[in-house]
C-alpha cells in the first residue's frame, strides 16, 4: 500500500514541477525529452535549464512522486540514458493540482459571466 | 556535434563541479548528456540559438547550485539525526579530493614559497613591491570566502587553514593589545616572557572560541568537528609555520639561499602530507616532522632564533593535537550527543 500523502500541504505546485509531472503522465521520459515536452506544453513560456530540471527531479525522486525507469527510446546501441516515470503518488498529486487549477478557472469563469450579465 | 557545442559542453562540465558531491554523483552524467543534446540541437539552428541556451543555463546556475547545497545540508542534518552512531563511517579519516586539498593548501603556498620568491632579489623595485602587495591583498580577501564555505559545508578538514589564520590573527591582536595597553611596553621585553604570554593568550582565545561554538548553534558544527578530530585545529594553526618561514630578514639575508627557501617548502609539503594522510597519527607526524625539519634547516643557515619561534609555534600548534592523545571517554558515562537542530 502506498504511504498516505498529505495532498493539501503539497499544493500548490510550482509551475516547473507541475509541467514536469504533466510531461511524465503519458509515460516515462528521459531528461532532454522532459525539457522539450515542458517547453511544448507551456507554449514556449516555461523553458527549463538542465540545472532547474535535475534539481526538481532530485526532489521529486526523494518525495517519491517520480521513479527511475527504463528509457523507452533506448535502442540498446545508444549511450545508456536514464528515464523517469510517475509513481502512483505523483499521479495523485498531479490530479489534485489539476483539480485545484480547474476550480480556480471555474471560479474565474463564473465571475466573468456574472460581470457580463 | 559542432566544435562550438563541444566547447560549451566542456565548460558546462566545469560548472557542474560546483554542485554538492552527492548531487554530482547522481546526476552529472545525465546533466552533461542532456546539455550536450540541447547544445547540439541549438548549434544546428545557429550561433544565436546556442548562445541563448548557454545564457539560460548561466542565468539559472547560481540559484540552482545554492538551492542544491541548502538541500544537501538539510538532508545531512536529517541523516545525522536519524542514523545510529554505529552505522556512521569512521569520522576524520575521509580522503580529501584534489580540489579540497588545493583549497586547504594554497594559503601555505602563498605565505610560504611564493612570498619568499616575491621578496627576491632585494631591495624590491617599486613595481614589484606594488604587484606583490596587490597579489597578497587579493589572496587574503579570499579568506572570508574560505571561512564562509567552510562553515556552510560543516567545516571539512581543508577549511581549518582559514579558521587557523583567523585564530592566529585574533590572538596576535590580543597579545599586541596586552603589551601596549596593560604592560605599556613594546617588543623590548625578553623573548621568553613574551612567548609565555602569547601561548597563554592563544590557549585562552582557542578556549573562548570553542566555548562560543558549543553554545552558539550556528557554530555548533565547528565545535563538533574539532571534538572529533583535534588535529584539524592544529593544522589550521600550522599555517603560522608557513607564515613564519615566509618572513625573511632581508637586510641579513639579501640573497635567496636554500636555507631561506627550503623551510617554507618543507612546511608546504608538511601541509600537503597532512591533507592527504588517512589517519590522525600520520597527520600529527606530518606536521611535527616538517616543523622540526624546517627549524633545523633555518638553524643550519645561521638563524638560530627561528628555533625559539618554532618552539613557541610548536607548542601552540600541538596543544590541540595533544588533546587527541587523551584516552577516549567512557561511553557509559558519555552524555547524549548534542543535536544540531534541537
Amino acid at each position: 500500500m502506498a504511504p498516505s500523502l498529505d495532498l493539501p500541504s503539497n499544493l500548490p505546485l510550482t509551475e516547473a514541477t507541475f509541467f514536469i509531472l504533466l510531461s511524465l503522465s503519458p509515460g516515462p521520459k528521459h531528461g532532454y525529452a522532459i525539457m522539450k515536452d515542458v517547453q511544448a506544453l507551456s507554449e514556449d513560456r516555461v523553458v527549463l535549464s538542465t540545472g532547474t530540471l535535475y534539481g526538481a527531479l532530485k526532489r521529486l525522486l526523494e518525495q517519491g512522486w517520480v521513479k527511475r525507469a527504463n528509457d523507452p527510446e533506448s535502442n540498446g546501441t545508444a549511450r545508456e540514458r536514464k528515464a523517469y516515470a510517475l509513481t502512483n503518488e505523483g499521479r495523485r498529486v498531479l490530479k489534485a493540482e489539476t483539480a485545484r487549477l480547474q476550480k480556480l478557472v471555474k471560479a474565474a469563469q463564473l465571475r466573468a459571466v456574472e460581470e457580463r450579465t | 556535434m559542432s566544435s562550438a557545442a563541444r566547447f560549451v559542453t566542456r565548460l558546462y562540465a566545469l560548472l557542474l563541479r560546483l554542485y554538492p558531491r552527492r548531487f554530482r554523483e547522481e546526476f552529472t552524467g545525465e546533466m552533461q548528456a542532456t546539455f550536450a543534446a540541447a547544445a547540439a540541437e541549438a548549434a544546428g539552428r545557429g550561433r544565436l540559438s546556442l548562445v541563448t541556451v548557454c545564457l539560460r543555463e548561466l542565468w539559472d546556475w547560481p540559484l540552482v547550485v545554492i538551492r542544491a547545497h541548502l538541500h544537501e545540508r538539510r538532508k545531512r542534518d536529517m541523516d545525522a539525526q536519524t542514523s545510529s552512531p554505529t552505522t556512521n563511517p569512521p569520522v576524520g579519516n575521509e580522503r580529501l579530493s584534489w580540489l579540497e586539498t588545493l583549497a586547504g593548501l594554497w594559503p601555505f603556498l602563498l605565505f610560504g614559497p611564493v612570498s619568499v620568491l616575491l621578496a627576491y632579489p632585494y631591495p624590491m623595485p617599486d613595481w614589484r613591491y606594488v604587484l606583490s602587495r596587490r597579489i597578497l591583498i587579493a589572496c587574503v580577501s579570499l579568506f572570508p570566502l574560505g571561512l564562509g564555505i567552510g562553515w556552510f559545508k560543516r567545516w571539512p578538514r581543508w577549511s581549518y587553514t582559514y579558521l587557523g589564520l583567523a585564530l592566529l590573527v585574533l590572538s596576535g591582536f590580543v597579545v599586541n593589545a596586552i603589551f601596549r595597553i596593560v604592560f605599556e611596553v613594546g617588543p623590548e621585553w625578553p623573548f621568553w616572557p613574551q612567548a609565555m604570554i602569547a601561548i597563554g593568550v592563544f590557549a585562552l582565545t582557542m578556549g573562548v572560541l570553542l566555548l562560543a561554538a558549543r553554545a552558539w548553534r550556528p557554530l555548533l558544527s565547528l565545535y563538533l568537528g574539532v571534538r572529533r578530530d583535534w588535529t584539524q585545529l592544529s593544522f589550521g594553526l600550522f599555517l603560522g609555520a608557513g607564515i613564519l618561514f615566509g618572513l625573511i630578514d632581508h637586510e641579513e639575508d639579501p640573497v635567496l639561499t636554500v636555507f631561506v627557501f627550503l623551510p617554507s617548502l618543507i612546511v608546504l609539503l608538511g601541509a600537503f602530507a597532512y591533507l592527504r594522510s588517512a589517519t590522525k597519527a600520520q597527520r600529527i607526524l606530518a606536521m611535527l616532522t616538517s616543523l622540526a625539519l624546517a627549524i633545523g634547516v633555518r638553524a643550519a643557515g645561521g638563524k638560530f632564533f627561528y628555533g625559539g619561534y618554532g618552539a613557541v609555534l610548536g607548542v601552540i600548534i600541538f596543544i590541540p593535537a595533544l588533546l587527541e592523545l587523551l584516552p577516549p571517554a567512557d561511553p557509559s558515562r558519555a552524555k547524549p550527543p548534542v543535536s544540531i537542530t534541537s
